[in-house]
């Protein structure tokens, strides 16, 4: 088992690790920039360094910095938590030739399922199915009716060097298809100086449900459930909950098998979760794999009862996995709430210092958060400042237990997102287990 | 009191031109006395017999801390200090057989080099950046340094 490991984070996700190595009486580093001195993870780590000044490429994403913090403390593995340089193969390797452990997958893992083309090769092989579409451009509007019958429509048609929403035509039936492809291919040319443009099935009201996979270093890999990541706001999740109030015991099963199959045939060693597109119909699609622990890792903790971060920290200690798959149990439903220090409504960044702070408690109700009272929130890092999560027996209890939590959320001289969680718990779609992808964007609150 | 206090205290002292410094409570005593450039720290825990109770450690503290203080005034004026730009290890000497860059007195011309701070195997020379007298070394040879972390105590010229 490790001595000693640098966390290579802040905020909440270096606290939530710092917790775990503790409990595995493993010694803590926590290495901080300037601005930071007085975060939470820096007070609780058994040691801690300075590394840099407070933009995150001089600090957090700096490799050498890191890696001397390492050497000088004499850590024997780094825990990189999410964001910064979590899924940085380059940085893995390093660690790797500098004699650290990288608590997390292998390089290779991280290249071959970070590239969205060879991620998509690379689970096809192992029988998991992708949302079909065209590998190359789509040339002429012959080529496109083609495509476009084979895939089934609705289809939808975008821009090869495109992104952000832009230059996306969604085509329900044949007869808007030449139009259709000849307004994206000109959208494409003005936007992005490129006209080449792509075929991809289009899924109306596609619920995001992942699933969360855990390996170790002896060709083990299990699943944990799902969960359901559909609230998002400009692709960046707010709510999540597990599991999926429309999965079915026999589509979780299939899904798992599906995301087990893919790790396994890379030779995963780590925890990671593969994210997929649920459609209408019930037809799963994968999207993209995430090589590292995620935010919202802890509702999977409270519906299964295992700690995802001791169990990675162990199975990169060389430790077999503890659990079977048939060990795996669902127990009720967890619902989280990022809280974000932002206008609750226009989502505007709010900085500044907590002069009133108490957190909710009771049954079922977990706060994972690295602020504190008197605390200075600062303005060059994320904005999220603390993750609500409850567990209860049914989804309803949960969604009571969560309006009830918020309610006793006091976050006082910063503006944060508390009010805007509040209402979704009172929305009648959300209540139902109605939602999508594009439920924030179409809701008026 | 916690190893994480003690080093701020440390550093509290070795940042002032205190050569001794001496603190009780009824659960222990510590002493830190400057030699040549070693610091001495002694800390124990005072004899458990009864008798009146030991002089409590505020007035202690309190006489200390004034003079702490004070002196640390004096020196932010006068001084300026030289900090480590890298976390790495400190070394005052290109080679363990060489003589240090600088010692207390030596005047630095801008561009000269202070001090080496060892990272992942580089050696990283620290620059002055302006002309200056040294009046002190805040580190220990092969002591560990973080970004921002005190390395010299100077007199700008």
């Amino acid at each position: 088992m490790f001595h000693k490991i640098l966390i290579a984070n802040r905020g909440e996700i270096a606290l939530r690790i710092i917790r775990a190595c503790k409990e595995l009486r493993i010694k803590t580093v926590a290495v901080h920039s300037d601005v930071d001195s007085q975060s939470l993870h820096v007070k609780l780590a058994d040691e801690s360094i300075c590394i840099g000044p407070a933009p995150s490429i001089k600090s957090y994403l700096n490799m050498r910095a890191i890696i001397s913090a390492a050497e000088v403390t004499d850590a024997d593995a780094i825990h990189p938590g999410y964001g910064f340089l979590s899924e940085n193969a380059e940085f893995a390797e390093i660690c790797g030739n500098c004699g650290l452990t990288f608590i997390g997958p292998t390089p290779e893992n991280m290249r071959l399922m970070g590239d969205k083309i060879s991620a998509r090769q690379t689970v096809t092989a192992a029988g998991v199915p992708i949302l079909p579409g065209t590998k190359e451009g789509v040339k002429t509007a012959e080529e496109a009716k083609k495509v476009a019958a084979k895939i089934g429509y609705p289809v939808i048609i975008k821009a090869t060097a495109g992104g952000g929403g832009r230059g996306m035509k969604v085509v329900h039936s044949p007869a808007s298809l030449p139009n259709a492809f000849a307004a994206a291919r000109s959208e494409a040319q003005a936007g992005f100086g490129n006209p080449e443009v792509y075929i991809e099935k289009f899924c109306e009201r596609p619920r995001h449900v992942e699933i969360q996979i855990m390996a170790d270093k002896h060709g083990n890999v299990i699943h944990l459930g799902e969960r359901d990541c559909s609230i998002q706001r400009r692709h960046q999740k707010l709510i999540e909950e597990a599991p999926c109030p429309v999965l079915s015991p026999e589509l979780r099963q299939r899904m798992g098998d599906c995301a087990v199959a893919a790790a396994k045939s890379v030779g995963y060693t780590s925890v990671g979760t593969m994210e997929f597109l649920l459609d209408q119909d019930n037809n799963f699609y994968f999207m993209e794999m995430n090589t590292r622990v995620q935010v919202e890792h802890p509702v999977t903790e409270m519906i299964t009862g295992i700690d995802i971060i001791k169990e990675q920290i162990r199975s990169a200690a060389g430790l077999p996995l503890r659990f079977k798959q048939s060990d795996i149990k669902i127990n009720g439903h967890a619902i989280e709430c990022r809280i974000n220090a932002e206008h609750p409504f226009k989502f505007t960044p709010s900085p500044g210092k907590i002069n009133g702070y108490h957190t909710p408690g009771g049954l079922g109700v977990r706060v994972d958060s690295a602020v504190y009272d008197q605390y200075t929130v600062l303005p060059h890092y994320d904005s999220m400042i603390a993750k609500l999560i409850v567990h209860a027996e049914t989804r309803e209890e949960a969604i009571n237990r969560m309006a009830r939590a918020l309610d006793e959320y006091i976050i006082e001289g910063i503006k944060t997102t508390i009010a805007f969680h509040k209402k979704i718990m009172d929305n009648k779609d959300f209540k139902e287990g109605n939602v999508d992808t594009g439920f924030l964007e179409r809701l008026v609150l | 009191m916690d190893i994480k206090d003690l080093k701020s205290l440390i550093k509290l002292v070795t940042e002032t031109d205190i050569n001794e410094f001496e603190m009780e409570n009824a659960d222990e005593k510590i002493v830190i006395r400057r030699g040549k450039s070693q610091e001495i720290v002694h800390v124990s825990a005072p004899p458990t017999y009864m008798t009146a109770a030991p002089a409590p450690a505020a007035p202690v503290a309190a006489a200390a801390a004034p003079v702490a203080e004070v002196a640390k005034a004096a020196i932010s004026d006068k001084y300026e200090t030289i900090t480590s730009p890298i976390v790495g290890t400190f070394y005052r000497a290109p080679s363990p057989d060489s003589d240090p860059y600088v010692q207390i007195g030596s005047v630095v011309e801008k561009g000269q080099i202070f001090c080496i701070v060892e990272a992942m195997k580089l050696m990283n020379e620290i620059e002055a950046e302006f002309k200056c007298k040294v009046v002190e070394t805040l580190k220990e040879n092969a002591q560990p340094v973080e970004f921002g972390d005190p390395l010299f105590l100077v007199e700008r010229l």
